[in-house]
């Protein structure tokens, strides 16, 4: 009996003791694989992120009328351009092999596309300011419209989107940011303005 | 009975020519058009002020539309971004 208990007892140690080994050996690979898995699969969510932001930029354009043509044209190849640049990056990320490159492809869907910062801003401020330029247009000959405000919303929202889509996107994000506030805040302005003229 | 003949003869050459020659001063004075036109003139008047009134009040309707239009764009715009890069 106790011969069976000692036989038993010594094959439970043996075998936890071989399963603790094979995990202390199984662990290395497994940590040197996880975390590039992990850092793709970041990546991946992130450029998914961008290309359905891409999506909606494009229903924007799609539905904002007023927005003059050349302009349209510009916003339009900005889309298409950069949806296929993502898509081409989201392949290269499944197929990366190192974490360096891994983060060096994200270090690229920042940079060379700016979505949110910049894209996003330059659908968006397009749209307001060439429907501010409608605006005015409509009140041109409304002789119960202050004139002289009209003319001072022209000249503030005039050129302003081709100075915004102009912008390219590069590794400095503030300087990008810095380049766009003025140019939404003429456009909100223009908006008061227009309004109170109303 | 001459007379009388002279008489008729004369009354009848002044109404023939009377007659003859008002058509005529009407076609030759265009100062007498004016009058003509004017009693046409007002209701062309009323029909434009109506139409300015409505197109006016359709002129304010679309820039409305297209001011309600900016602010949502704009809205959009303040909205945070997903990712702040």
């Amino acid at each position: 009996m106790r011969t069976l208990m000692n036989r038993t007892l010594r094959t439970a140690v043996a075998t936890t003791a071989a399963f603790a080994v094979a995990l202390v050996a199984a662990a290395p690979a497994q940590a040197a694989e996880r975390p590039l898995d992990k850092a793709k699969t970041v990546v991946t969510a992130r450029i998914d992120k961008r290309l359905a932001a891409l999506k909606r930029f494009d229903t924007t354009l799609g539905k904002a009328e007023r927005v003059q043509s050349a302009h349209r044209a510009t916003l339009a190849k900005l889309i298409d351009d950069q949806t296929a640049g993502l898509t081409a990056l989201r392949t290269k990320v499944a197929g990366e092999t190192t974490a360096a490159a891994v983060k060096a492809d994200a270090q690229s869907m920042v940079n060379d596309f700016r979505v949110f910062i910049l894209t996003g801003p330059k659908v968006r401020l397009t749209a307001a300011i060439d429907t501010e330029l409608a605006v005015v247009d409509k009140l041109d000959d409304r002789s119960d419209v202050d004139q002289a405000k009209l003319k001072s919303v022209t000249t503030a929202v005039n050129g302003q989107v081709d100075k915004l889509l102009a912008i390219q996107p590069g590794p400095d994000g503030d300087a990008i940011r810095a380049q766009v506030q003025p140019i939404r805040e003429a456009a909100r302005s223009a908006r008061t303005t227009l309004r109170s003229l109303k | 009975m001459r007379r009388n003949l002279a008489v008729a003869l004369a009354a009848a050459v002044l109404l023939t020519g009377g007659c003859a020659r008002h058509p005529a001063a009407t076609d030759s004075a265009p100062t007498q058009r004016p009058p003509v036109d004017a009693p046409a003139s007002p209701s062309p008047r009323g029909t434009t002020g109506a139409s300015a009134t409505t197109s006016s009040a359709k002129s304010n309707a679309d820039v409305g539309g297209l001011l309600d239009e900016i602010d949502r764009q704009l809205h959009g715009d303040d909205q945070p971004a997903q990712d702040q890069d």
